[in-house]
């Protein structure tokens, strides 16, 4: 019923392709957060579209968190502290079971290059980094969730493998994937083993063996991935039937549990 | 009307996002009436449309004409467009996304093997074809390269892949263009043989072997790359030109703040 495929109008403004391309103008003109963007009529100019149009769309923008606009003093990239929606973890909870399988097949393929990175590139720091978290985890004072000890572990590994385009990407994918990950761990995933994966993922690193650093981190994402889709099939979810490109969504979300079976034999 | 203040904004479109999800509400589906947002939320209805309007932009967000609103479909373009955004409110140098595209192209070459259709394969095939005939015609072969490398991105029937590659060869588009002018006719048409050998991985549906292809073609790509930015780096000697950072392990360099040459170099 919902899929009635009455044509997709035009929102008032427009906007959307407006958008699109201004965020292809914004990554070719290597505009950074807090940089001043052009004036409107200039946008409106590169654009091809009225000076109008441009100000609504600055306007969505800002309500998104993601440009400034500073009365009289010119609209401005927003500083990532501002958490802009794009950005929001909120997202996640609206998305597809198609989607969710989509995104975390990129995550894992992601993950296991930057482990390698970290096992080339670690610093001493990296690993100091890396112990002190596992410390904290160890020590039980603050005690942290399933999914806080992932997130820690991760950005510590991104950070080891020094790529910030990998980083970004793989930190949007992980906040969109948050919520079904938070909602699949505390259901079905035990911490323990969450540690364990990490404590030997933290070796290879500290070795600098990339080999055993991907493979390692490609395990402990398959084990991930299993918890995802152990939760997400009790939902059968309809929306991975049906769907031209749906069985890629089960097979995606069933690698993983190859890499469990070779695990355990 | 006064100007709702960003933080406002900010607040009311997330609590929107929150409240559909709450309501169990996923891709494709169609979200309550402005008025019953705007009860929900006890915020003015006007608060809520301008909302609307802002989530609308990002994609999230589609109407239809006599049916309302709708979240956007599994086919549609949002999640890669707030990963793009992450992108451009991100930190970001020329090294690092040299060596994200490669790791992407990786990726879709793995995928296509695995996924791809025999519509993708005729695609592909007819690229190949067209690279073997093209001779020294630059423009063309430039063209028929950019067409494999989509070509592969699209058999890999992974949405999120396909918008990454596409903006990270946007980022690139100047180096890119730049590698492909410096090299010789010749050169860049003897690269069909190694598409080739990538395709016919593709077509064995040998995932390890596609993937391996497509990290060594990458790594040649990569020390072009760094032989241009050097060349550049010597031939510009303006004050951009004294910062300059190691391409890791190709001993080349590059400006730490390429941004603003990129920007004239677009115009």
């Amino acid at each position: 019923m919902l899929s009635a495929q009455a044509p997709v109008v035009q929102s008032p403004l427009g906007s959307a392709e407006v958008a699109r391309r201004l965020v292809s103008l914004l990554l070719q003109g290597g505009y950074k957060p807090g940089d001043r963007l052009p004036a409107e009529r200039q946008l409106g100019h590169d654009l091809g579209v009225g000076r109008s149009v441009v100000r609504e769309a600055l306007r969505s923008l800002s309500l998104l968190g993601i440009v400034d606009m500073r009365q009289g003093a010119g609209t401005y990239l927003t500083q990532v502290a501002d958490e802009p929606v794009a950005k929001a973890s909120e997202l996640g909870r609206l998305l597809s079971a198609r989607r969710v399988a989509d995104l975390s097949t990129v995550s894992v393929h992601l993950e296991a290059v930057m482990a390698g990175f970290a096992a080339e590139r670690r610093s001493e720091a990296a690993i100091a980094d890396l112990d002190r978290l596992h410390a904290d985890v160890a020590s039980d004072r603050r005690p942290l969730s399933a999914i806080q000890i992932e997130h820690r572990f991760h950005t510590t590994v991104w950070s080891a493998a020094t790529n910030h385009v990998l980083a970004e990407i793989l930190a949007s994918i992980r906040a969109l994937l948050d919520a079904p990950l938070g909602r699949s761990m505390s259901a079905t995933i035990d911490r323990r083993w969450i540690v364990d994966d990490h404590l030997q993922i933290t070796e290879a690193i500290r070795y600098r063996d990339a080999d055993m650093a991907r493979a390692a981190m490609s395990s402990h994402m398959g084990r991930i991935g299993v918890g995802l889709r152990a939760f997400l099939e009790p939902l059968g979810d309809p929306r991975v039937e049906g769907s031209e490109r749906g069985e890629h969504a089960v097979d995606d979300l069933q690698s993983p549990v190859d890499v469990l079976a070779r695990d355990r034999t | 009307m006064t100007e709702p203040n960003l933080t406002t904004g900010v607040t009311v479109a997330r609590k929107v996002l929150a409240l559909l999800a709450s309501n169990g509400l996923r891709e494709g589906d169609r979200i309550p009436s402005e008025r019953v947002l705007a009860t929900e939320l006890r915020v003015k209805r006007s608060v809520v449309r301008e909302a609307l309007r802002s989530l609308m932009l990002l994609g999230l967000l589609e109407s239809r004409a006599g049916s309302g609103t709708f979240v956007a479909g599994a086919d549609s373009e949002w999640v890669s467009t707030a990963i793009e955004w992450g992108l451009v409110l991100g930190v970001r140098n020329t090294v690092d996304l040299v060596e994200a595209r490669s790791q992407l192209e990786v990726l879709a070459a793995r995928l296509a093997a695995e996924r791809r259709t025999a519509e993708d394969l005729d695609e592909l095939r007819g690229i190949i074809e067209a690279m073997a005939v093209a001779s020294d015609d630059r423009p063309r072969l430039t063209e028929l390269d950019l067409a494999f490398h989509l070509g592969l991105a699209r058999a890999s029937h992974s949405n999120v892949l396909m918008h990454l590659l596409d903006s990270v060869r946007t980022l690139l588009k100047v180096w890119i263009a730049r590698v492909l002018a410096s090299k010789p006719a010749a050169e860049l048409q003897g690269e069909y043989v190694e598409h080739g050998q990538i395709l016919d991985a593709v077509i064995a549906a040998d995932g390890d072997l596609a993937e391996r292809l497509m990290r060594e073609a990458m790594r040649k790509g990569q020390q072009s790359l760094a032989a241009t930015l050097q060349a550049a780096a010597s031939s510009e000697t303006d004050e951009r030109t004294d910062r300059l950072l190691v391409i890791r392990g190709t001993g080349a360099t590059e400006r730490l703040r390429p941004a603003p040459v990129l920007h004239e170099a677009s115009r």
